[in-house]
């Protein structure tokens, strides 16, 4: 199974991620839209940060809250994350720890900056191997 | 996933085509687009006839849920998307405006010609790109307190001119004065400010550019003239940028709290960024407000960056701004909502316009253009894609009669980012382009792949199509010299 894979979108970029837990979607997703960024895979990560946010009791929120949470974060603190690990993701909410390393212009950049993940067809789907998600970005 | 869109489309002449309120139900009015017959093809490839649908579909909306030209898949509304709400009955959306609050556009002409400018090029484009802080992750050289960022959400683009960048006869310049009334910065996040506060003074990265150009076609001599514009050869200088992450946050954070206005409100939304709230709610007004200081924040922006841009033209031609004649044209907003009076069916009313991606084009003689422009309406400015060329339009009556007063804000983008990216490499697009005669500068290649001319519409059939429809017309075209992307 691919943790992602990008959509066609004319303007904007989108993505399909998938996972076998709820977790592993998120981490995927993450993965994904980082990647839109830059190549994170040739990164070593050299700054950990623990990320949690209450629980919404929707999980498709939650998911766009917590990516948006991520590239605010990378935004005001000048982090690109390349490594997420999402500990739990229950009632009590998420709790996380993405790593990263500190922005500067020499990073294999791709050239999207992502201002913001949208609700558009925000779509959150059980699967039979997991869950798949399909998120949409302004670039 | 970017099935083609098969809904019915009637033709109305050769630019209308209807979408009757019957396609789907929920729909309170018909949806318009402004389009030739050759270009509604390419308009049907994805889904941005369907958000044309899905926007008719919101409470209070006046006349059609319509989409200029340069139309095309956005998420929530359609790029290219106008649509008029009443403000007693009707709803504002924050994803009627998008991300990038009040994302804008300037020009500045100047007194030089092709001639004289050429062998300046190389450096003036570096001593730009080195004044401009542009590209992903690019912090500003400003750093504001917290009551400085307040002052900015308040004055826009006059906070700038008070701090020394530019001056009074720019604010008159610019849409709204670069200073809209209605902002309240209680309504903004500490988060919003906390990512807007190094980001004032910069391009930003994706379609945002700063482009040196050439005067290459006169349409309408006396307009022209009236804008400063006397000759063909002459230089202008066109600045395309916006709120940056200040705004991108504020438009996220409402969309959230929005979309439970519309709970609450009983509004059904057929698709969740279309989320909204009455415009006399509560909720509806601190959005206006907040949005208001994101716009005044990119007016400051873009009033700043026209200021290093003068300073980069100093150093190079050793002599002042004044003397090389570097005055701002004008200033549109082309992302914003706003609240105006428009006659409807010989009634007058107040309405809360919304244009994504689209510019306000009003007539002559309207009291909101600058006196120096009563005469000719409203100058309009429509960027292309960084290899062929923009133009300068003006406002006319018939759009304040059909479009609200509004007209395209642009190309319009033909092919995704990915596909472009696939397509050629960046070295290979700068190499293409200085073959054309068009020195380049991008913080990153990447950017110049996703941004090839070839994935846009030709913005001249964009324009020609706003013109023959008479929702704006044609003064000059303009053609780039040197593009800094960001």
């Amino acid at each position: 199974m691919p943790r992602y894979r990008t959509i066609r979108h004319t303007a904007d970029k989108a993505i399909d991620a998938w996972g076998r837990s709820l977790p592993e979607l998120f981490e995927n997703s993450a993965y994904g839209t980082f990647s839109l960024i830059a190549d994170i895979n040739r990164l070593k990560p050299e700054i950990k940060k623990e990320v949690k946010l209450p629980n919404n009791k929707d999980i498709p929120l939650m998911l766009v809250e917590w990516l948006s949470e991520l590239l605010y974060i990378f935004d005001t603190e000048k982090i690109l994350f390349c490594r997420f690990k999402v500990n739990s993701l229950d009632e009590r909410g998420i709790d996380s720890v993405c790593e990263g390393v500190k922005v500067r212009p020499d990073l294999p950049w791709r050239g999207s900056y992502v201002k913001a993940v949208t609700y558009h067809n925000l779509k959150v789907e059980r699967t039979e191997k997991g869950y798949r998600a399909k998120i949409f970005f302004d670039v | 996933m970017a099935s083609a869109w098969s809904g019915p489309i009637e033709k109305i002449d050769d630019y209308r085509w209807l979408i009757p309120r019957r396609y789907k139900p929920g729909m309170r009015t018909d949806g318009l687009i402004f389009a030739r017959e050759k270009m509604l093809a390419k308009i049907k490839e994805d889904m941005a006839p369907e958000q044309v649908a899905n926007v008719a579909f919101l409470p209070g909306i006046v006349g059609y849920s319509m989409a200029m030209p340069d139309i095309h898949w956005g998420y929530g509304f359609p790029i290219g998307g106008v649509a008029a709400f009443d403000i007693r009955e009707g709803v504002i959306s924050p994803g009627g405006v998008g991300y990038d609050i009040n994302c804008g556009v300037r020009i500045l002409r100047t007194n030089l010609t092709l001639e004289e400018i050429k062998p300046y090029l190389p450096s003036l484009l570096d001593e730009i790109f080195h004044n401009v802080p542009s590209g992903v992750g690019s912090e500003g050289k400003l750093r504001l307190s917290n009551e400085e960022l307040r002052q900015v959400m308040i004055q826009g683009a006059r906070w700038a001119v008070r701090k020394g960048y530019g001056g009074e006869k720019d604010l008159e310049h610019t849409e709204e004065n670069g200073e809209m009334e209605g902002a309240d910065p209680q309504k903004v996040s500490p988060r919003a400010m906390e990512r807007g506060r190094s980001q004032l003074g910069t391009l930003g990265s994706g379609n945002h550019f700063l482009e040196i150009q050439a005067v290459s076609e006169i349409y309408d001599r006396k307009s022209a003239q009236v804008m400063g514009i006397d000759k063909e050869g002459q230089i202008t200088v066109m600045i395309h940028t916006g709120s940056r992450g200040f705004g991108h946050q504020i438009c996220d954070e409402y969309v959230k709290k929005l979309l439970q206005s519309a709970q609450h409100y009983n509004i059904h939304l057929p698709d969740r960024q279309l989320a909204c709230a009455p415009f006399s709610s509560p909720e509806g007004k601190a959005y206006f407000s907040a949005m208001v200081c994101a716009a005044n924040y990119a007016w400051a922006n873009r009033q700043i960056i026209t200021h290093w841009v003068r300073e980069a033209f100093e150093k190079v031609f050793k002599k002042s701004a004044e003397e090389l004649g570097l005055e701002l044209i004008y200033d549109v907003a082309h992302n914003i909502a706003k609240v105006e009076e428009h006659t409807i069916n010989g009634k007058k009313l107040k309405v809360v316009v919304h244009r994504k991606g689209a510019t306000r084009a009003f007539a002559p003689e309207h009291p909101l253009i600058p006196r120096d422009y009563r005469e000719i309406g409203q100058p309009v400015i429509v960027p292309g894609d960084m290899g062929r060329a923009s133009y300068l339009l003006v406002g006319t009556e018939r759009a304040m009669e059909e479009t609200f007063g509004s007209t395209c804000h642009g190309a319009g983008r033909l092919m995704s980012r990915a596909q472009a990216s696939r397509s050629v490499r960046g070295q290979e697009v700068k190499r293409r382009m200085e073959e054309q005669g068009i020195l380049v500068k991008a913080a990153s290649f990447a950017t110049l792949t996703e941004e090839i001319p070839e994935a846009y519409k030709d913005v001249s059939e964009v324009v020609a199509t706003c013109d023959g429809a008479g929702i704006s017309k044609k003064v000059a075209k303009l053609r780039p010299l040197a593009v800094i992307k960001g």
